[in-house]
């Protein structure tokens, strides 16, 4: 798919700008050691840059109100909705066990309205279910994983994983006939680089809380949406390298291992960050590679 | 004189009866025929050749009075998820949410509202074309291109051809000039008695 300039600027480079711009605004990161805490920005930065990247890369406005619309423009309903959560999740600061409850209504919310088209044509109500509960059970491992990750490595720890990630899943949704989801998974990508940038300059800012779920959320609901809506038919393999890129975000606790955990703080990035790279890098390679290998023809007998 | 206007209705209730009884029978009820029916698109890529694709056998019910073709109507549903060019990847992609969204919006309809004749064996036909759960009326010239009968069935031919913008309809992934906005439509539809 073809990327123009247009797309380039407000699909990628726009998001990143309002990012790095919002982080250092909302933490008065000039300040040096006195920083304000400007956590309660992460989230609304997130939502408000794949809002505006949205557009540009569907190359269509989703209709407002909603209406009985192409799946994919849930994407951007939930991304505003998101930020607004996840602005007063970092306000309001709720207890641990709340905010997981309330990370877990919403990701069954986002499942449920995605697989709802297909529901019971294509999918039945009980594997429906499932699906959501498969889901859920996803994005609460890897939002815990997040929390405790920022705890144990803060600074520009967690956006560079859930970068890494993200760019995986990147190259992966493209591998899965799905070029434009793959491209909102590469502004999510961009923008927590751009989040990373200012983490590593100023390490007290963090992506942390509201800002790790609204990136959570919104990769795993592209993520859904291609899966179901991808007219791919996944083989074994593929499906396998779902799970480890699915699981890779876990890879950073290496850092925490014994013998690691008293390193030096280079080492223990290192140690978080390599084998998370060498993960998603052979996923997103080989996935790649069978993408570029497939058969041009159609072949007429094993359609 | 009461014998005679009793006379009188009778004549003219029969004739009433008879008459919409013509009219109705001369209105044939076909079903399209998905085996000897065609839909072929193509559409300007890069600006420099046409790619073309095949939906396979369309569906649904045509009601044809040559008769009173205003009287004639056209239903028919063309499932999306038949495309062909023949290229795998290609199909892949336009199947996808990026371009049809087969998934979510299996068929592409067309219902007539309302039919005018133009020739002999043409008809100039509106309707309604739902694609991408977008619906736009449009106008489209038929041709009844002639009629057989094999194995105890009438058949009867139509074929239309027109061109339609993807945009209108939400398939705006790849904008001009890597695929034309314009896409061609050719339809062949034999339906049987």
């Amino acid at each position: 798919m073809q990327l123009t300039a247009a797309m380039a600027f407000f699909g990628f480079a726009l998001p990143a700008i309002l990012v790095a711009a919002g982080l250092i605004l909302a933490w008065r990161a000039w300040r040096g050691a006195s920083l304000c805490n400007g956590r309660w920005i992460a989230g609304p930065l997130i939502a408000a840059g794949l809002a505006v990247a949205f557009p540009a890369i569907e190359q269509t406005h989703p209709p407002w109100p909603p209406g009985n619309g192409n799946a994919v423009f849930l994407i951007f309903y939930f991304a505003i909705a998101l930020g607004v959560l996840a602005f007063l999740q970092d306000l309001l600061r709720p207890s641990w066990w709340l905010a997981a409850l309330l990370l877990i209504l919403i990701c069954r919310l986002f499942m449920r309205s995605i697989l709802a088209p297909q529901v019971p044509r294509l999918i039945s109500d009980f594997d429906a279910e499932t699906w959501i509960d498969a889901a859920t059970a996803v994005a609460l491992v890897s939002w815990l994983a997040m929390q405790q990750l920022a705890r144990s490595a803060p600074g520009p720890t967690v956006p560079l994983v859930l970068g890494i990630v993200c760019a995986g899943w990147a190259v992966v949704l493209v591998t899965w006939h799905i070029i434009r989801s793959g491209e909102l998974a590469g502004t999510l990508a961009i923008m927590c680089a751009a989040a990373a940038a200012i983490s590593i300059w100023r390490r007290r800012i963090t992506l942390a809380g509201g800002g790790a779920s609204a990136i959570v959320l919104l990769l795993l609901g592209l993520v859904a949406h291609a899966y179901f809506y991808s007219d791919d038919t996944f083989s074994p393999a593929q499906q396998v390298r779902t799970v480890i890129l699915l699981a890779a975000p876990l890879l950073a606790f290496a850092g925490d291992l014994p013998g690691i955990r008293n390193a030096r703080p280079g080492w223990r990035l290192a140690a978080r960050l390599v084998p998370l790279l060498v993960a998603v890098g052979v996923v997103a390679g080989l996935s790649a590679a069978e993408y570029a290998g497939a058969p041009a023809i159609n072949q007429p007998a094993d359609e | 004189m009461t014998r005679n206007v009793l006379a009188s209705w009778a004549v003219l209730i029969t004739a009433a009866v008879l008459a919409t009884a013509a009219s109705s029978a001369s209105a044939d009820d076909l079903k399209v025929d998905p085996m000897h029916s065609f839909v072929v698109f193509s559409v300007h890529h890069l600006g420099a050749g046409y790619v073309y694709g095949t939906f396979a056998g369309p569906s649904g019910q045509i009601t044809y009075d040559p008769a009173n073709p205003e009287a004639s109507s056209f239903d028919v549903q063309v499932d999306v998820d038949s495309l062909d060019t023949r290229n795998k990847n290609r199909d892949k992609d336009l199947k996808g949410p990026d371009f049809f969204n087969v998934k979510q919006f299996p068929n592409m309809t067309f219902k007539s509202t309302s039919v005018k004749k133009s020739g002999d064996t043409t008809m100039d036909v509106t309707g309604d074309l739902t694609l991408k759960g977008v619906t736009k009326s449009i106008t489209v010239s038929m041709e009844m291109t002639g009629s057989g009968n094999a194995m105890g069935h009438q058949h009867t031919g139509f074929q239309t051809t027109f061109t339609i913008k993807r945009s209108d309809f939400g398939v705006s992934a790849d904008p001009p000039p890597v695929i034309g906005d314009e896409v061609r439509i050719i339809v062949a539809l034999e339906a049987l008695k």
